[in-house]
C-alpha cells in the first residue's frame, strides 16, 4: 500500500520518484545555468585584460574590475540607456496592448483570428524585427521617411540609426512592437475571468464606458497588469537581439545598454573580467526591481 | 450589425500594427527601381509584382542549409526541454518537496539572468569541451534555457487535473509513471502545447547562443544568417526581405495553429 | 503529438551527432573578406583551384566573412584554441595575433624560397621581435575614384588638391536627386580609421609624434576639418563596401579606396563604366600602407602544417603574383612581377604601382598600438562616428579622444 502524499509525510519510494522526475531538470539547471552564474561571478574578480579565454583562472585575484566598471563614466551611461530604453519600451506597449486588450475583450465575428493576427509580432524573431525595422526606417528610401515627407513633417531625412540623437527611438519602436502582445495576451486573460455580471451591473446602473474601465475593469486586472509590466520590464532590460541588429550599441554609445556593453566588452574590446562586473550590475538592478514587486511576484512564483 | 462594426475597427488595427509585414512583402515583390525610390511604390500592381528576389535569396545565400539548422535545433530543444519539464513540473505539482520553494525562485533567476552575459562562460565551457560548432550543444544549451519556464507552466497545468485520475488508474495496477504517461499526459494537451509554442519561438528566435557557439557558417541558423545579410556589400533590400520572410513563415504558421492553445493556457495559468 | 515531437528530436540529434564525425580528406579551413569580393574573389577561386589539382587528398574549404566583423570573429576563434587553418588577416592586424603568440614564425619556411630577396620593403612590416610571421599578399596606395560624367554635369573639373576637392564634392551634392559628391564608410566600420587616417597623412599631418599621440594637433586638427567637410555630403551609415558599390551605381561622385575597386570597376553595368574613372588622389601626399597577409596559426595539425606552408608558398611564386595583380588590380609584393609589355597593356597597374611607391604609412607604426590594433582602431572609429554626426568642435573631441587612448593604451 502506498502512503498517502501529505505534506511532510511521503514514503520512501515515492521521495525517490519524485526526485528522479526534478533530477533532468535540475541537472539541465545547474550544469547551464548555476554553473555559467558562478562562473560569471567568478570572472568578475580576475583582472587585467586576457584575450586568452580559457587561461582566465590564472589570472591575478582582485576588485580591480570593480573599481575601473563602476568609476567608468560609460558605465553609467549604459545604466541610463538601459532605463530610457526599457521604460520607453513597456510604457507605450502597456499602453498598446491594454487598448488592443479592451477591443479583443468582446465578442464579435472573426475575434479568434483577428486575435491570432493582433498577437502576431511576437512570433518573429528579434533579428528580425530588427531587420524589417531597419528597412522602414532607412534613411534614404525607406517608407517612415517617406510618410513624414509627405506630410511636411520634415524636410531632410532623418537618419534614424546613425543619428545619436533618433537611434534610441530608432530601437525602441521594433521593441514595442515585438512585446506589445505579451501585454495584450496577459492583461486580455486577467480581463476575461472578471465576472460577465459585473458589467451587466453597471450597464443597469447606466454606467458610462469609462466608469465601467475605472471601477470595473482596472482593479479586476491591476495585479496582473503590474505583473505583465515587472516581467516584461525584466524582459526588455536584458533585451540584445533587437539593438545588436540594428546599431551594435552605437552611434557612439548612443543605444549601448548594459546588456549590449557586456558583450562589446567581452567580444569586442577581450576584458572579460569587465563584461563579468557588468553582468553582475544588471543583476542587483533587477534584484532591486524584482523586490519592489515581490508582493505582485509571490502571488505568482511562490 | 453593430458586432460587424466591432469587427472592422479591430481589423483595421490589425493593418495597422501589420504594417511592416505589408512592407516586408513589398519590398520582396517589387523590382528595385519601384522600392529603393524616394517616393516608393504603396499599393503595387499585380503585373509588377514576381518573386524573382525569393529564388534569388535561396541562390545567393545557403538559406535553406540555415533553415534545416533552424528546424532541428528547434525540434530538438523543444521536445528535450518539454520531456525534462514535464517530468519535473508533475514532480512538482504532486509532491510536496522542499524543491518546490526553490524552482519559483529559479525561475525569477533566470527572467533576471541576461542571455548576452550568460553566453561568455557557456562560449568558456564549450570550448574547453571542442563543442563549438556543434549543433548538438547549440540544442542543449536553447533547451537549458527553457526548463525553468516551462517547468513552471507545466506545473500549472498539472495542479489543475485532480490528482485522483492517477490514483485511480494505480488502484487498477499502473505505475506511477505509466499513470502519468498515459493517463495525466494527454489530459494536459493544452498546456503541452502552450509550451511547446513558446519553446520553439524561444529556439528559433535565439541569435545570440548561436552567434556566440556556431563559427561555421555551414552551421549557421537562420537568426545568424539573416544578421549577416545586413551590412554586406550594398543591401539588397528585395532579397533580404524575401529571405526574412521566408525565415518568418514557419513560426507564424505554428503560432496561427497553436495560439488559441496559448492564450487558453494562459487563462488557465492566471486563474490559481 | 508530444511523444512524436520528442522521437524527432532525438533521431534528428542522432543525425546531427552523426554529421560531426571526420570527413576522410584532409580539409583545409580558410575564412577570408576577400572570397565575394570582385577581383580577389577570383584570384583565391583560381590559387585554390590549382593547389586541390596539385594535392589530390586536400580540399580548402572558403568562407566569406564580413570585413566589418572580421577581426574579431577571429580573436574570438583564436581565444577559443580554435584557429583556422589558414590564416589570413588585414596586416594592421597581425600584430596582435603574434603578440599572443598565436601565429607560428616563418623563418625556416622563407628561408626556402627567396621572398626575402624579392619582396619589396613593405614585406618589412612581417617582422615582429626579429622573427617573420606572415607572407605579405598586398601593399598598395590610395587611388582615387570619379565619376567623370557626374563631375561634368556639375561643371566641375576633376580636383587635384584637397580644396578643390571639397569644392567639387560640394558642387556635385544633391541629395533630392539621390546623388552624392563624396562616399566614404560612415557606420561603425574599422575603416572609418582608415579614412580619417587617408585625410590626416595626406594632409602631411601625423597622428603620432615621435612615439607619443598627437591627436590635437593643429596640423592634424585642420585636415580632420577638411575631413568632416567632406563627409557631410555622403549618404549617412553606409559601410566601404555599400559606398563602393554606390559608387558602381553611378550615384557618387568620387570616393578614395584601395587600388582593388578597378576590379570591381571593370564589372560595372555599361551605363556607368565609361564615367568611371581612377586617378591619383588630390592629396600633397599620398597615402597608404599593407593591405592584407597570410600567416599560419601556432597551434595546427602537423599534417596540416606542410599543406598550409604549400599553400602560402603557391602565392608567393612569380606566375602567382602576376596573376595576382592582373585580377585585382593591385600592386604585387614581388618586386617586378608584370614585364614592361605587360605594364603597358594594362595603364591603370602603372598608376596603381606609382601610387604604392609614393605611399607613406597612414597606419599605426607604434608596437604597443599595434599589438593592440584592433582596440585601437575602435575607439577611434568612435570618435570618428562623433565628428561625423556631432556638430562638436573638432579639437574638443580629439582632446577627449587622446586621453581616451591614452588611458587605454598608454604610450
Amino acid at each position: 500500500m502506498r502512503a498517502a502524499s501529505r505534506p511532510g509525510t511521503l514514503a520512501r519510494r515515492e521521495r525517490l520518484f519524485a526526485y528522479a522526475l526534478l533530477a533532468p531538470a535540475v541537472v539541465a539547471v545547474a550544469a547551464l545555468i548555476a554553473y555559467p552564474m558562478y562562473l560569471i561571478f567568478s570572472m568578475s574578480f580576475r583582472e587585467g585584460k586576457s584575450m586568452n579565454f580559457l587561461a582566465l583562472g590564472n589570472r591575478p585575484l582582485g576588485l580591480g574590475n570593480y573599481a575601473s566598471v563602476l568609476a567608468d563614466d560609460a558605465t553609467w551611461h549604459s545604466v541610463w540607456v538601459s532605463f530610457a530604453y526599457t521604460f520607453g519600451t513597456i510604457i507605450p506597449a502597456f499602453a498598446l496592448g491594454l487598448g488592443t486588450a479592451l477591443m479583443l475583450d468582446r465578442v464579435f465575428p472573426l475575434r479568434r483570428w483577428l486575435r491570432s493576427l493582433v498577437l502576431l509580432p511576437w512570433a518573429v524573431p528579434g533579428v528580425m524585427v530588427s531587420i524589417v525595422f531597419l528597412w522602414l526606417f532607412d534613411a534614404s528610401f525607406g517608407v517612415t521617411n517617406y510618410f513624414l515627407r509627405s506630410l511636411g513633417l520634415i524636410s531632410t531625412d532623418i537618419a534614424w540609426y546613425t543619428d545619436e540623437s533618433t537611434a534610441l527611438v530608432a530601437v525602441i519602436v521594433p521593441t514595442i512592437w515585438k512585446s506589445y502582445p505579451f501585454f495584450t495576451l496577459t492583461l486580455l486573460a486577467a480581463m476575461q475571468s472578471i465576472p460577465g455580471n459585473l458589467y451587466e451591473a453597471a450597464e443597469v446602473d447606466g454606467a458610462p464606458a469609462w466608469r465601467r474601465f475605472t471601477d470595473i475593469t482596472w482593479p479586476g486586472i491591476r495585479g496582473q497588469a503590474t505583473l505583465a509590466m515587472v516581467l516584461n520590464g525584466l524582459w526588455t532590460f536584458r533585451e540584445f537581439d533587437i539593438i545588436y541588429a540594428a546599431t551594435g550599441g552605437g552611434p557612439s554609445k548612443a543605444t549601448e545598454t548594459l546588456g549590449i556593453r557586456a558583450y562589446n566588452e567581452a567580444f569586442g574590446y577581450f576584458y572579460m573580467g569587465r563584461a563579468a562586473v557588468i553582468g553582475v550590475l544588471m543583476l542587483v538592478i533587477a534584484l532591486a526591481a524584482v523586490l519592489l514587486a515581490r508582493r505582485q511576484l509571490r502571488k505568482e512564483f511562490f | 450589425m453593430r458586432r460587424w462594426g466591432w469587427t472592422v475597427a479591430v481589423a483595421l488595427l490589425c493593418a495597422l500594427l501589420l504594417f511592416p509585414f505589408y512592407w516586408m512583402f513589398v519590398t520582396a515583390v517589387l523590382p528595385t527601381s519601384q522600392v529603393l525610390a524616394r517616393s516608393p511604390t504603396l499599393l503595387p500592381s499585380i503585373a509588377d509584382m514576381s518573386f524573382e528576389a525569393f529564388r534569388g535569396a535561396f541562390e545567393r545565400k545557403p538559406l535553406a542549409t540555415w533553415l534545416a539548422n533552424s528546424l532541428l535545433v528547434t525540434l530538438g530543444a523543444t521536445a528535450l526541454s518539454l520531456l525534462v519539464s514535464a517530468l519535473a513540473g508533475y514532480s512538482l505539482s504532486r509532491f510536496r518537496t522542499r524543491a518546490q520553494e526553490i524552482t519559483g525562485l529559479t525561475l525569477l533567476l533566470t527572467k533576471m539572468l541576461p542571455g548576452s552575459l550568460i553566453v561568455i562562460p557557456f562560449f568558456i565551457m564549450a570550448s574547453t569541451f571542442h563543442l563549438i560548432d556543434n549543433l548538438f550543444a547549440l540544442m542543449l544549451a536553447n533547451a537549458a534555457v527553457g526548463v525553468p519556464f516551462a517547468t513552471w507552466l507545466l506545473k500549472g497545468f498539472f495542479d489543475g487535473i485532480p490528482r485522483d485520475l492517477e490514483h485511480a488508474a494505480m488502484i487498477d495496477g499502473c505505475s506511477h509513471l505509466t499513470a502519468f504517461a498515459y493517463v495525466i499526459m494527454p489530459l494536459a494537451r493544452t498546456g503541452l502545447a502552450a509550451c511547446a509554442i513558446y519553446l520553439a519561438i524561444l529556439s528559433w528566435s535565439d541569435f545570440v547562443f548561436a552567434k556566440t557557439l556556431i563559427n561555421d557558417q555551414a552551421r549557421w541558423t537562420i537568426t545568424t544568417g539573416m544578421v549577416s545579410f545586413v551590412g554586406e556589400h550594398g543591401i539588397e533590400w528585395s532579397a533580404l526581405m524575401a529571405a526574412g520572410i521566408l525565415s518568418m513563415v514557419p513560426m507564424i504558421v505554428l503560432f496561427l495553429i497553436l495560439e488559441p492553445f496559448l492564450v487558453s493556457g494562459m487563462t488557465a495559468g492566471s486563474q490559481r | 503529438m508530444n511523444a512524436m515531437k520528442f522521437v524527432v528530436g532525438l533521431a534528428a540529434a542522432a543525425a546531427l551527432a552523426a554529421a560531426q564525425a571526420q570527413p576522410k580528406a584532409i580539409e583545409l579551413e580558410f575564412p577570408s573578406w576577400q572570397i565575394e569580393e570582385p577581383g580577389a574573389g577570383e584570384y583565391w577561386t583560381e590559387l585554390i583551384k590549382a593547389f586541390e589539382a596539385s594535392h589530390p587528398n586536400v580540399k580548402i574549404r572558403k568562407q566569406q566573412v564580413p570585413f566589418r566583423e572580421y577581426v574579431d570573429k577571429l580573436t574570438v576563434r583564436f581565444a577559443g584554441n580554435n584557429p583556422p587553418d589558414i590564416v589570413h588577416l588585414p596586416t594592421r592586424n597581425y600584430l596582435a595575433f603574434a603578440s599572443q603568440g598565436w601565429l607560428a614564425p616563418l623563418d625556416e619556411y622563407l628561408a626556402q624560397t627567396d621572398v626575402k630577396a624579392t619582396y619589396t620593403k613593405l614585406a618589412d612590416e612581417m617582422l615582429y621581435n626579429g622573427k617573420s610571421y606572415g607572407v605579405l599578399m598586398m601593399g598598395y596606395g590610395m587611388m582615387f575614384y570619379y565619376n567623370e560624367k557626374m563631375l561634368a554635369d556639375a561643371k566641375v573639373a576633376v580636383p587635384k588638391t584637397s580644396d578643390e576637392l571639397l569644392k567639387a564634392i560640394a558642387a556635385a551634392t544633391d541629395v533630392n536627386a539621390g546623388r552624392f559628391g563624396y562616399g566614404a564608410p560612415t557606420n561603425e566600420h574599422p575603416n572609418v580609421f582608415v579614412e580619417i587616417g587617408t585625410w590626416v597623412t595626406g594632409e602631411g599631418a601625423n597622428l603620432f609624434k615621435g612615439n607619443k599621440y598627437n591627436f590635437t594637433d593643429t596640423a592634424v586638427i585642420r585636415a580632420i576639418d577638411k575631413f568632416r567637410a567632406a563627409v557631410k555630403s555622403a549618404p549617412k551609415g553606409t559601410s566601404s563596401e555599400q559606398a563602393r558599390q554606390l559608387f558602381i551605381d553611378g550615384k557618387i561622385a568620387m570616393i578614395r579606396d584601395g587600388p582593388w575597386v578597378a576590379a570591381q570597376v571593370k564589372k560595372a553595368p555599361d551605363a556607368t563604366r565609361a564615367s568611371l574613372k581612377m586617378g591619383m588622389m588630390p592629396f600633397a601626399t599620398i597615402p597608404g600602407g599593407t593591405s592584407n597577409s597570410l600567416h599560419m596559426p601556432a597551434k595546427l595539425d602537423p599534417e596540416k602544417k606542410k599543406l598550409v606552408w604549400d599553400f602560402i608558398r603557391m602565392t608567393t611564386m612569380p606566375e602567382w603574383q602576376q596573376k595576382f595583380t592582373l585580377l585585382t588590380s593591385s600592386p604585387a609584393p614581388r618586386r617586378n612581377a608584370l614585364s614592361q609589355a605587360e605594364m603597358t597593356a594594362h595603364p591603370e597597374l602603372a598608376l596603381v604601382n606609382k601610387a604604392a611607391n609614393e605611399a607613406a604609412n597612414l597606419f599605426p607604426e607604434s608596437v604597443p598600438v599595434r599589438e593592440n590594433y584592433n582596440e585601437f582602431a575602435k575607439v577611434f572609429v568612435e570618435a570618428g562616428m562623433k565628428l561625423m554626426n556631432t556638430d562638436r568642435p573638432t579639437a574638443d573631441i580629439m582632446k577627449d579622444l587622446q586621453a581616451e587612448m591614452q588611458k587605454r593604451i598608454p604610450l
